[in-house]
């Protein structure tokens, strides 16, 4: 039996000690002689040299965590604090406790830019994860093959593409006189819309260019979870009698869960803090942003008018702290979730 | 009755030919050993049997069932893979229960089969636990239990052994035997391990470059290699192999003369064709070799290169002859030249191998088929 044989490996702890044969599962096989060789090489280092080591190692740390606490760690903080007070750029600064709390949850626009929010997660994470993963599903005998990544390429390229720059693009194809959205729906006979300047259809549009430029991500990302399941693996589930769909639904969907636990977080966590593709195509650059009607106005989008239009900077830090409590709470309740359904090898 | 059979399958991948309008048949219950260096289409053969290959063309018949185009669900194949292919996230009890689950066989059937299976593979305490809390030992069997769970007529083994550590691997070999015995499942086997052909198999077939050297019982093969690469790759430690020239004299017998001193007669009748090209490869197996007893005709005079010992009670011998190496087997019992000392050689010219230097074949003599050549090559060696 292989316990036997771990409790035998730790001579120094009672017989069936359940820490001692953990730790020995964990930590295989722990060579005696290697670690008093180790330790004789320390003691004979020179004590500059035992100081000196570990103080290298936070030098070449610094650069990076000076750029890193500037311009976010020293942010996040001050954001934090800020939540808390009222900040008058050109007056005094006045602490007000909760009072920005108040005024936030008496306010109906915040209530409903935090619906819509909840709305475009809601409808985007399964929308863009099934898209990306039926992509990457058909892309993936193409991995082994030349042309396969000519695909995977052209898959991913609007990824790359900066945001602002293609959704200005975008509004000109969600046009409703001249863009090529209601040139394709009329071809196939289907109504004209009109996308960003009708309420019921500007977020829509959103959803479709966020689609658009983020779906290349995630399908590289379950392409990368479905190269590491094991060939043989399937195979041995073909030979066992395993079709097309029970093969997915058994072997590779279990095998691909942390993939698809990875990006679903991923989804929740863009989604949610989704600006820039919303401002962009809402015109947000004539002032017109998170409109028309506010239909478009998610919890990102007030925060920035909140802070840069409006000049209520304690009010949009207020927004941003329950922003980020918000996702972790959702991220928190997915990782539990998760153990559920994650099967990590 | 023949179980499998393959009718002049050809496969290529991208051009370069795989197997080559190969034959073979595969009887009830046999236990068959596909070797061969890697690359030789061993596997690829396998995956074709599986099914997890098309062939370009020939068929694959089980019994009286055309299976070419059959997907490898409904073969009723079941195979071991070379790093056994559990699934990672089911436990050992659902790796086994998966083909049935699969087919929806109901709970209470699954439950029995996969007790039987686990009790007779010795797994019973393991069924909770998942592949990755199991040793190479373990799982190998886990993977075996799998491919037999759908009592399958045909099972296909990868080099099922090739993952596990020397020692494990050699009490896998008997068990596996013991196994096929029992259940008396047609196997169908391939390794790269020539001492695994010969240990485990009612037959075996040599292969090389996507083409069959040679088929038969290992000791035929042993004993009657009937081409060179044959020769030289199976039988451990391998066969010495030299260029010699041949002679066929007026009475139909073989002059040889290996290089050596003087030139041995092998009774015939040989064929005469070699008289215009005589070069050909000469083999005898390291235990065909002995050292001359005092006062004892030598055949060959060599010196000794390193001396390396074989086990217990066995010496191999590496010797050198003018620019040629061999290797000699002697008991470890009686007194072992030392390196660099100069020793006379027996040969056992009843057991000699010749092979055309051009096409690799045995060269035969004229009597008979092989069997019959074989016991006239005894006969004359006796008589000398």
């Amino acid at each position: 039996m292989i316990l036997d044989k771990t409790e035998r490996r730790t001579p120094g702890l009672p017989n069936g000690s359940p820490i001692g044969s953990a730790q020995e599962r964990v930590s295989p096989r722990v060579d005696p002689a290697g670690r008093a060789a180790v330790l004789s090489l320390d003691r004979s280092e020179s004590l500059v040299a035992r100081i000196a080591r570990p103080l290298m190692g936070y030098l070449l740390v610094i650069p990076s965590l000076a750029i890193f606490g500037v311009f976010f760690y020293v942010p996040a903080v001050m954001l934090f604090v800020l939540a808390f007070y009222h900040w008058n750029v050109f007056g005094a600064t006045t602490f007000r406790g909760l009072g920005n709390f108040a005024i936030l949850f008496n306010q109906p626009l915040y209530w409903q830019s935090l619906l819509t929010t909840g709305y475009f997660v809601l409808v985007m994470v399964p929308l863009t994860l099934l898209l990306a993963l039926a992509l990457a599903l058909l892309l993936r005998e193409g991995v082994r093959q030349a042309r396969g990544g000519f695909a995977r390429s052209l898959i991913f390229l609007p990824h790359v593409t900066p945001i602002i720059a293609t959704s200005i693009i975008w509004v000109w194809l969600f046009n409703p006189q001249f863009g090529l959205a209601n040139f394709a729906l009329s071809h196939v006979g289907l109504p004209r819309l009109g996308w960003l300047e009708d309420p019921h259809w500007a977020l829509p549009a959103v959803m479709f260019y966020t689609l658009w430029h983020s779906v290349g991500l995630y399908t590289v990302l379950f392409l990368a979870g479905l190269s590491v399941i094991p060939e043989q693996v399937v195979e041995a589930a073909r030979v066992d009698g395993a079709r097309a769909f029970t093969m997915f639904r058994r072997v590779i969907w279990p095998l691909l869960s942390p993939t698809t636990f990875l990006v679903m977080i991923l989804i929740s966590v863009n989604t949610m803090q989704a600006f820039s593709q919303i401002f962009a195509l809402t015109g947000g650059a004539v002032g017109r942003g998170g409109g028309p009607a506010y239909s478009t106005s998610t919890d990102a989008v007030l925060i920035y008018q909140t802070a840069f239009t409006y000049s209520h900077f304690s009010l949009a830090a207020t927004m941003s702290l329950i922003l980020f409590v918000i996702l972790l709470v959702i991220t928190v309740i997915q990782k539990r979730l998760s153990s559920r359904w994650v099967f990590y090898r | 009755m023949v179980m499998v059979k393959v009718d002049a399958v050809t496969k290529r991948f991208a051009n370069v030919p795989a197997l080559t309008e190969l034959s073979i048949e595969v009887k009830d219950g046999e236990f068959f050993i596909m070797v061969g260096p890697s690359g030789c289409g061993k596997t690829t053969l396998l995956r074709i049997l599986a099914g997890l290959e098309r062939p370009d063309s020939g068929e694959v018949w089980f019994g009286d069932r055309c299976v070419t185009a059959t997907d490898p669900g409904s073969r009723e194949v079941g195979m071991v893979f070379q790093n056994y292919a559990l699934y990672p996230h089911l436990s050992i009890f659902e790796n086994l229960a998966f083909g049935l689950r699969v087919r929806r066989t109901n709970r209470k059937e699954v439950r029995e089969r996969v007790t039987d299976v686990a009790k007779l593979l010795d797994l019973q305490e393991l069924l909770e636990r998942k592949p990755k809390q199991l040793s190479g030992g373990q799982r190998q069997r886990v993977a075996l239990g799998r491919a037999i769970m759908r009592q399958p007529q045909l099972l296909l083994m990868d080099e099922p052994l090739s993952n596990l550590d020397a020692i494990l691997r050699e009490r896998m070999r008997i068990e596996l035997r013991r196994f096929h015995d029992r259940l008396g499942i047609t196997t169908i086997y391939v390794t790269h391990d020539q001492k695994e052909a010969v240990s485990m198999a009612d037959r075996v077939m040599v292969m090389n470059g996507g083409r069959i050297e040679q088929m038969g019982s290992p000791e035929e093969i042993i004993r009657h290699p009937s081409t060179e690469f044959a020769a030289r790759f199976m039988g451990q430690p391998p066969m010495n192999m030299w260029r010699a020239s041949m002679e066929v004299n007026a009475t139909g017998a073989a002059l040889i003369s290996a290089g050596s001193e003087s030139s041995w007669t092998i009774p015939g009748p040989w064929p005469r064709i070699f008289i215009g090209s005589p070069h050909i490869w000469l083999g005898v197996r390291p235990h065909d070799l002995a050292l001359a007893s005092p006062g004892e005709v030598a055949d060959l005079v060599v010196t000794v290169d390193v001396v390396e010992r074989g086990g217990a009670d066995e010496v191999f011998l590496h010797c050198r002859h003018r620019d040629e190496t061999l290797v000699v087997c002697v008991a470890g019992t009686r007194r072992i030249p030392r390196a660099g000392e100069e020793v006379g050689l027996t040969v056992r010219l009843d057991r000699i191998h010749m092979f055309d230097t051009d096409t690799g074949a045995r060269i035969q003599p004229l009597v008979g088929n092989g069997r019959a050549a074989a016991t006239a090559l005894l006969v004359g060696g006796e008589l000398q």
